[in-house]
């Protein structure tokens, strides 16, 4: 879910980085990206020497990415920072109005549009995906935002559930601290899209959290490929026990009744 | 003696009348797995365009959770067909048996994956145009809306804001704020889309050469496409000119270095 959103602002480099590989379009250094990847997802690698690795290709990760002073892509817009648009942008995810995040900046409504609109074109334009990937570790850790932190959505703007309030809140604290919790509800979202489930909606009316809650918490078990690999059988393992469920409930699967 | 080679012949027979009986039920769990394929595969190819049509949300998500449904019971045909096979077939066939399983299940894998890749071919997500078209008169709606919140005097707008924007009052000097009605904010979503779908010929020309003599030799038809992309995203959205040359200027050099395009 995470990855989804970046797709935009990275563009179509990955969906094209794919093709290319099953084309056997590839590069000597798409290859050696490509056999980084797979050493990395297969736990074969460190981290850090990973992280070196891509960087001396021209690109960084998120745990290499850095919010150099005097770089001019990190420059503020405005007085907005990168840290208050990723902000903003997770606020967003969770009903906060742009007129409430611009009143909290001490900023008006133009400024912040520009602000944000130019942020987006700067990870566009960045080939070494440094200002996208600070992007992300900031989303990672909005809610620690002095400004923007505490907003939450005006009356009726939030998304709707009936989980109780202390309940969210020990939801958010078990997804930080349980590593099995976090993957376990990624595996159920995509179970339920996969049965034509709103698997967003699923998670908010379950355990009371919106996804872009859930995306910004979870956001330091993403950026660890070894812990992603570790955890792929067990979510792979859940995701069919959910998708099974699912099934269940709205009548068993189209493939029920085919016996061998 | 002769009692016991009877036996073994009788096992023997039995044994080549259960595998021969595999190789047949394989046929038969695959032609009904095909059967309900082609039933969800019909139903989808006929209401996925309708779904798209209705679907009034800009990011399309009801349609969005519709084809991850229908992805997801292909998925489930899919995956019972993988179980049995690794399961209860090739186990149980001998080593002619397990090329002739091999050959069926591998051509009804590929069939079922096509038919299943196939399913939302051809669906056109949203009528671009028409979306275009709404959010310039949602656009010259707000426009003509817009007066000085100070004297009253109508201001005017001599270029396109798809943003807030500051708008000072010539006649009393105050500093208005322009805001574009909703839609027209919306505009941001399909301006690479809709850059794109006008300049498609270019694109299917540039896939063209590539696909004909690679990836260096489509260099430049890539860039006459990715050129006529940017100066059309340019027309719909001005004011970002520098910054879209900047990702023209990108994309090009993921091109080149990396044959990514």
């Amino acid at each position: 879910m995470f990855k989804k959103m970046f797709k935009n602002l990275t563009d179509n480099l990955t969906e094209k980085l794919t093709d290319n590989l099953m084309n056997n379009q590839t590069s000597k250094s798409q290859e050696n990206y490509a056999e980084q990847m797979r050493q990395a997802y297969g736990g074969q690698i460190d981290q850090q020497k990973f992280d070196s690795q891509v960087s001396a290709m021209g690109y960084t990760t998120i745990n290499s990415a850095k919010e150099d002073p005097n770089d001019p892509l990190m420059q503020p817009i405005h007085g907005v920072t990168l840290f208050d648009y990723a902000a903003g942008a997770g606020k967003m995810g969770e009903g906060v109005s742009e007129d409430q995040i611009c009143v909290a900046l001490g900023i008006e409504r133009p400024m912040w549009d520009e602000a944000r609109k130019l942020w987006e074109a700067r990870m566009k334009e960045d080939k070494s995906f440094n200002v996208a990937n600070v992007y992300a570790k900031y989303y990672g850790e909005y809610k620690k935002h002095e400004k923007l932190g505490s907003l939450t959505p005006l009356p009726g703007a939030a998304p709707q559930t009936n989980v109780p309030s202390e309940e969210i809140e020990a939801n958010l604290k078990r997804i930080e601290e349980d590593k099995y919790f976090f993957f376990e509800m990624q595996a159920a979202m995509q179970a339920a899209y996969d049965n034509g489930i709103d698997g967003a909606q699923w998670l908010l009316e379950t355990i009371g959290i919106t996804v872009s809650q859930f995306n910004s918490t979870g956001a330091k078990y993403m950026t660890d490929f070894g812990l992603v690999a570790q955890m792929m059988d067990f979510q792979d393992q859940k995701q069919k026990e959910y998708s099974a469920k699912f099934a269940q409930d709205l009548g068993g699967s189209i493939a029920d009744d085919v016996q061998f | 003696m002769a009692l016991f080679f009877r036996k073994k012949q009788h096992s023997n027979n039995a044994n080549a009348e259960q595998r021969e009986d595999i190789v047949s039920r394989l046929q038969v769990f695959l032609a009904r797995l095909d059967e309900k394929a082609k039933l969800l595969y019909d139903e989808a190819k006929e209401s996925a365009q309708s779904i798209a049509d209705a679907d009034p949300d800009p990011f399309k998500r009801s349609y969005y959770q519709f084809k991850t449904g229908i992805q997801g019971q292909f998925q489930a045909l899919l995956q019972k067909a993988n179980t049995t096979y690794q399961s209860q077939v090739l186990p149980k066939a001998n080593m002619f048996e397990q090329m002739k399983v091999m050959t069926i299940f591998a051509a009804w894998h590929s069939n079922f994956l096509h038919l299943m890749t196939d399913v939302f071919e051809g669906v056109q997500l949203r009528d671009l145009e028409k979306e275009y078209r709404e959010i310039m008169d949602d656009y010259t709606l707000a426009k003509e809306k817009f007066h000085c919140s100070q004297c009253g005097g109508k201001l005017e707008i001599d270029q396109f804001y798809y943003i807030s924007t500051y708008i000072t009052c010539p006649y009393c000097k105050t500093q208005n704020t322009f805001h574009p009605g909703t839609k027209t904010r919306l505009l941001e979503l399909i301006a690479r889309d809709l850059a794109e779908y006008r300049h498609r010929d270019l694109k299917e020309n540039y896939q063209k050469v590539r696909r004909e003599y690679g990836v260096k030799e489509a260099e430049q038809a890539f860039k006459s496409y990715m050129r006529a992309v940017i100066d059309e995203m340019n027309r719909i959205q001005p004011g970002m000119e520098i910054q879209n040359d900047r990702f023209y200027e990108r994309i090009i050099e993921e091109y080149t270095h990396h044959g990514i395009g």
